[in-house]
């Protein structure tokens, strides 16, 4: 059997080099735009701040996108299917390899965000001086920040397990259907377990808030508690997906 | 003599259709078996089912083991390398093969690449398609298993080629293992094979030692073969 | 080397290694090549070659020696009746087939002559 170490090695590789292009492209956009801004009328203040910011967004976007596709592409590719490994291993070394890169983009981010807000330091203190009220405790602020990049990353994570979901059921399902008007037979498919997916987890969302209200909680703890509610759906989207890979997900035949 | 694999009463249905029904079948060690069979019989589906890549009803035990999930490292199966970007270099392929197979022998490889002339500096892209076969022959047999499966290794392949890719699987097919090569054109490999599987009618149709049909029939492989398909040999 | 599918392999194997002897590239006493190597040299299975020569130890041709290989045998009258098995079998081959022609043993005697003594004239 393979050690889990070295399946993570190799599906990392090629998504930290995904990474890094998207890094790089993003960059460059920054780049132009800043350039842009230079010969038309020149930089404002807040603006190298305001630019990677703006850039952010698309950024972390293109990255989950990508990340999905590395991550769907494994379970129908005997390249990974044929490794030594069981389908639990090879499930969750898939989804912690693209999460780490995910954690990694995002860390670049800070760094990002890190540097343009250090370049446009004044213009962004006599902003938060204007906007926050003194007396509002900076401990509370980078609570806030780190609770919404927990439930950011919980996000990113339920959303990729779902992914998964929706493609594994309609892989699964294929199996079983005639092989006639295949693309329309995908098509309801799709939309038809999509729905009942995000009909299922909406579902449990309100069952956890209503949890939380009954624990009659305070807004904090409401928060951490939906945090923990998309893990939840998460993991019981992950067990569905290992099963699925076991009993009935082919491969691309050759 | 033991048995390298044991299928019985495998069954696959895919899109509401009989592929294989009710195969039975047993390779010992240390053979050559031409698996034969049209385009479309199965071929592929019996290989993809004893790796566990496509999923069926039956049992398929390898080297003793029904569990599907530890047949993988049993088996070594000419993989089409669909899982890389065409412009991934074969080398980084045979590192990715290097270290998910713990079989993987490098030494073996670079003995392979040598004897097969693979520039391993090239990307999967520019290969040609004798030159990718080549390097699927060269990852599939750098592996020490016990069972290899060699899926239409000859197809669209150039004759030099192929003179080659058959020099390597006498060379480099460990004396323990059992070796299945699925092909529809079999004169040029017949002079290598133990045995031959017939596929036809959605399951085994014939399981017989090549030496023996020339002996009992006076007739080639390839006549033989071709004798099923038009059903003019009765088969007991 | 081509072989014909429509005889066993393993009796090819062993016509080609007795053709060997006969014209002196293996000589009494010569070492065979490993199994893989002959083959490999003759693009067959190893199991195959396995087989040719266990039946040729059988015969006596061969010497199979402990962990040193296989080798030709050094006795001589062996050879020798080997080699006119050989001939015998190509003689009753054509015998058969002049026979099938009507011919009479005189007369198949008297053709061959004529036939060397064509063949002398060609070459010369």
């Amino acid at each position: 059997m393979t050690s889990f170490g070295k399946v993570f090695q190799v599906m990392s590789r090629e998504r930290f080099r995904t990474t890094n292009k998207i890094l790089l492209a993003e960059l460059a956009v920054m780049a132009g735009t800043l350039l842009w801004s230079v010969v038309t009328r020149g930089i404002q203040s807040g603006e190298f701040f305001g630019v990677a910011a703006a850039w952010s967004g698309p950024a972390f976007l293109a990255a989950f996108i990508f990340m999905s596709v590395a991550n769907e592409h494994v379970y129908t590719r005997d390249t990974y299917r044929l490794i030594p490994i069981g389908e639990t291993k090879l499930y969750l070394t898939n989804l912690l390899s693209s999460f780490l890169m995910f954690l990694y983009f995002g860390v670049i981010q800070v760094v990002l965000y890190a540097i343009t807000s250090t370049i446009d330091a004044k213009f962004l203190n006599s902003l938060f001086a204007d906007l926050m009220d003194p007396r509002y405790p900076l401990g509370e602020a980078i609570k806030v920040v780190i609770g919404l990049g927990l439930m950011g990353l919980a996000l990113v994570v339920l959303g990729w397990t779902t992914i998964s979901l929706v493609h594994l059921v309609v892989s699964a399902t294929n199996n079983f259907l005639p092989n006639v008007s295949r693309r329309a037979i995908d098509t309801v498919l799709y939309i038809i377990v999509i729905y009942l997916v995000v009909r299922v987890a909406a579902f449990m969302m309100h069952e956890f808030n209503n949890l939380s209200d009954m624990m009659s909680a305070s807004g904090q703890t409401l928060f951490g508690m939906n945090i923990v509610g998309f893990l939840v759906i998460a993991a019981i989207e992950a067990v569905i997906n290992v099963v699925l890979l076991k009993k009935w997900v082919e491969t691309i035949p050759n | 003599m033991t048995n390298v694999l044991a299928i019985e009463q495998l069954t696959y249905k895919h899109n509401l259709k009989t592929i294989l029904n009710n195969v039975d079948l047993t390779l010992q060690t240390g053979k050559i078996v031409g698996l034969l069979g049209e385009n479309g019989a199965g071929k592929t589906t019996l290989m993809r089912l004893v790796t566990g890549s496509a999923k069926g009803s039956g049992t398929i035990a390898v080297c003793g083991d029904s569990v599907a999930a530890h047949h993988k490292s049993h088996v070594s199966f000419t993989e089409q390398l669909r899982g890389f970007k065409s412009n991934t270099r074969v080398d980084r392929v045979a590192n990715f093969y290097r270290l998910v197979y713990p079989d993987f022998d490098g030494q073996r490889f670079e003995e392979l690449v040598t004897f097969l002339q693979i520039d391993t500096s090239l990307k999967l892209g520019a290969l040609s398609k004798g030159m990718k076969e080549k390097v699927v022959i060269a990852l599939t047999l750098a592996r020490q298993t016990q069972l290899y499966l060699l899926d239409e290794p000859f197809s669209g392949i150039d004759s030099m080629s192929r003179k080659k890719i058959i020099s390597s699987i006498i060379k480099w097919k460990p004396a323990d293992a059992t070796m299945v090569i699925s092909d529809h054109y079999v004169a040029e490999i017949a002079p290598i094979l133990d045995e031959v599987v017939i596929v036809k009618n959605q399951t085994i149709y014939a399981h017989k030692a090549s030496d023996a049909i020339r002996e009992e029939f006076g007739i080639g492989i390839e006549a033989y073969y071709e004798s099923l398909y038009e059903g003019s040999v009765s088969h007991d | 080397m081509q072989f014909d599918d429509k005889v066993p392999i393993y009796y090819q194997i062993k016509n080609y290694l007795y053709h060997e002897m006969m014209t002196g590239q293996l000589k009494p006493g010569d070492k065979l090549p490993a199994v893989r190597q002959l083959a490999v040299d003759l693009t067959v299975n190893v199991n195959t070659v396995q087989r040719a020569l266990g039946e040729m130890i059988t015969e006596g041709i061969l010497e199979s020696k402990r962990g040193k290989g296989n080798f030709v045998t050094m006795d001589e009258p062996r050879i020798t009746q080997l080699k006119e098995h050989l001939v015998m079998e190509q003689l009753e081959r054509v015998y058969e087939q002049l026979h099938a022609l009507n011919l009479t043993d005189e007369q198949i005697i008297e053709s061959l002559k004529r036939f060397i003594a064509q063949r002398r004239q060609q070459n010369d």
